[in-house]
């Protein structure tokens, strides 16, 4: 489907303010640093709009999203962690759950919430930006700065340790 | 032996075995048992569209001839399951039975549903249950539209809470039928045949259901523009005859537009092609002219 | 035979090529483990993709709040969004006048529909289930 690129202020604030809100919400799990967050980074994209490329208008934006959101993490030292947890093994044998388990599970907003807070940073991103968010790897990739590899995998494990934390 | 009569053989044990007068190229009994069916299990459907992939991971539940599907948003569809005596199978499809195979380690009866040279259909029967365990549905071109998958299945009787039946209508269709001309619609549109026609679902409404034995779809007809609410932020794609706003679901499409004489919306499961022959044979987009909006302006 | 992996969470995404998508579907036929592994999969995103999606708070645009925007361009349904929608939607703008509209609900064109399928046997959950939530608890 072409990309419409939004190209006035107008345009981005209202488009784009309520999905970085989102993002950063489902990130932090706070209301007041998502709506700091929203605004930091939309001061900052229209600071940027003037020198933006023609490319991959979802990919810059939201690159300027998740630089804006570590530096606001940094600054608030609630360093996201980004290690991984030892026993990732224990992933690899799931067993296929219930239907009455993975009903009940599903409907719990807060616990996904919850279970998404204790993710790692990197893994917790990756998963927000595909399935909140919507955007492509490809548009990840260029976010994260990481290889499309990268990103397949690291939505691939997000989703296993969000999956064990939801049992 | 030749591999031929390898799968005659094979396909006479099967008849023998499934009991009475099974013709192979018949797909009634099958779709009969699948509707008696009763059993539970976890549902994937994946269907890849202009717009992207959809899909979704439902909990199933079918007894008593009455299906439950939930989803992880708590949506809930409670549906009647039965084969309708009217089913026909449009004369552009063949039935073939290529075989058995495993699916979920469970046998299952493997049976096409043939168009020209066009598999257009798989279905994957369970041997024991008569439950459709898989199903991939495939463009006129050969690619894949949706494929479906229980992902675990349970053969034991379900139980279905009573307050979910309470939402079960009783018959077929929740508007009423048979108030309305059903002259204004055309009794086949690209090969699909009118089976029904009703009055609603809102004031000025009217829907006719038309069928191939395989896909079918829902057209609602309006004198007024149809406003779907969750269609507002939906793409508007051009395709040959002019722009229709289009939404994909897991298994379902929804086309919506304006004509020249008010609003239709068409819903159904149509692979690709089979949607645009549709559109192609319905009432292109187009905008009411100046005079019937300032009598509407006017009058209401 | 080695097992899909991370292949699974991509096609889920449909973020595969045409040979991978068909080694999935073949392996994923009789492989339990790759199954399994799929509906654990499909869960957590089926999970994370059921949170409501959250209004901005007011005044944080500046007026512009309110404007319900389309958050995604592929397909998902924002039930939220939608609702919220319903609220400000125009039909079809003219200088005459507003074009009267009719309006129907994704979920009664879908019951109208549904309620037929006995004469089409691909009865699948896309088709029996409308996309309508129910309330989430508490999330907003
Ligand atoms: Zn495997």
């Amino acid at each position: 489907m072409p990309e419409d690129v939004p190209l006035s202020w107008e345009e981005v604030a209202r488009t784009h303010g309520r999905k970085i809100y989102n993002f950063a919400y489902r990130l932090t799990g706070n209301p007041d640093d998502a709506a700091d967050l929203a605004q930091e980074v939309l001061l900052r994209v229209r600071r940027g709009l003037a020198s933006y490329q023609p490319g991959s208008f979802e990919g810059w934006l939201w690159r300027i999203t998740r630089n804006a959101f570590l530096d606001d993490v940094r600054r608030k030292n609630r360093r996201p962690t980004s290690a991984l947890p030892d026993e990732l093994d224990r992933f690899a044998a799931i067993s296929t759950p219930s239907p009455d388990d993975v009903l009940a599970s599903l409907r719990l907003g807060e616990d996904i919430q919850k279970a998404l807070l204790g993710l790692p940073y990197d893994f917790r991103e990756a998963v927000v930006m595909c399935d909140v968010i919507g955007l492509s790897y490809d548009e990840i990739a260029l976010a994260s700065a990481v290889p499309v590899g990268t990103v397949r995998s690291r939505i691939h494990r997000g989703r296993k340790m969000l999956r064990e934390a939801l049992l | 032996m030749t591999r031929g009569a390898v799968v005659f053989l094979l396909l006479v044990g099967m008849v023998m075995g499934a009991g009475p007068a099974l013709a192979l190229d018949d797909l009634t009994p099958y779709l009969e048992q699948q509707s008696a069916a009763e059993f539970s299990g976890e549902e994937s459907i994946v269907c890849y569209t202009p717009d992207g992939t959809v899909s979704e991971l439902t909990v199933v539940r079918q007894a008593d001839g009455v299906r439950v599907v939930e989803d992880g948003e708590g949506a809930i569809g409670v549906t009647r399951v039965y084969h309708g005596d009217n089913w026909v199978l449009g004369d552009q499809y063949r039935v073939e039975v290529s075989g058995r195979d495993r699916f979920l380690s469970r046998p299952v009866t493997v049976v096409d549903v043939v168009e020209g040279d066009l598999v257009r259909v798989g279905l994957f029967f369970d041997q024991s249950s008569g439950a459709l365990l898989a199903s991939d549905v495939h463009n006129a071109d050969g690619s894949t539209y949706c494929s479906s998958r229980f992902l675990s299945f349970d053969p034991k009787r379900p139980v279905i809470p009573d307050d979910l039946l309470a939402g079960l209508t009783t018959g077929p269709g929740s508007s009423e039928a048979g108030v309305v001309d059903a002259d204004a619609f055309p009794t086949e549109i690209a090969g699909f045949s009118l089976t029904e026609v009703y009055e609603g679902p809102a004031a000025g409404v009217t829907n006719g259901y038309y069928a191939d034995g395989i896909f079918s779809f829902t057209v609602f007809v309006s004198e007024r523009a149809i406003e779907v609410p969750e269609l507002v932020d939906a793409p508007v794609v051009k395709m040959r005859r002019g722009e229709y706003q289009r939404q994909f679901y897991p298994g379902q499409v929804i086309f919506a537009w304006q004509t020249r004489s008010g609003g239709i919306v068409l819903v159904g499961d149509l692979p690709l092609d089979l949607q645009e022959d549709v559109l192609e044979a319905l009432p292109a987009p187009g905008k009411p002219n100046f005079f019937v909006r300032f009598w509407r302006g006017l009058f209401g | 035979m080695t097992h899909l992996g991370e292949l699974l969470s991509a096609y889920l995404d449909g973020e595969v090529t045409e040979d991978e998508r068909k080694l999935v579907t073949s392996h994923i036929t009789d492989c339990g483990t790759c199954q399994a592994e799929l509906a654990d999969l499909h869960l957590a995103r089926s999970a994370l993709r059921s949170l409501p999606v959250l209004d901005l708070p007011a005044g944080l645009l500046d007026g512009e709040a309110s404007v319900v925007i389309p958050l995604v361009r592929r397909p998902r349904v924002w039930i939220a969004a939608a609702a919220a929608t319903v609220a400000v939607f125009v039909g079809v703008a003219t200088f005459v006048a507003p074009e009267p509209t009719v309006p129907i609900t994704f979920n009664e064109i879908s019951l109208e529909h549904n309620n037929r399928s006995q004469l089409d046997p691909l009865l699948t959950p896309g088709k029996a289930v409308p996309p309508v939530s129910l309330p989430i608890g508490g999330a907003e």
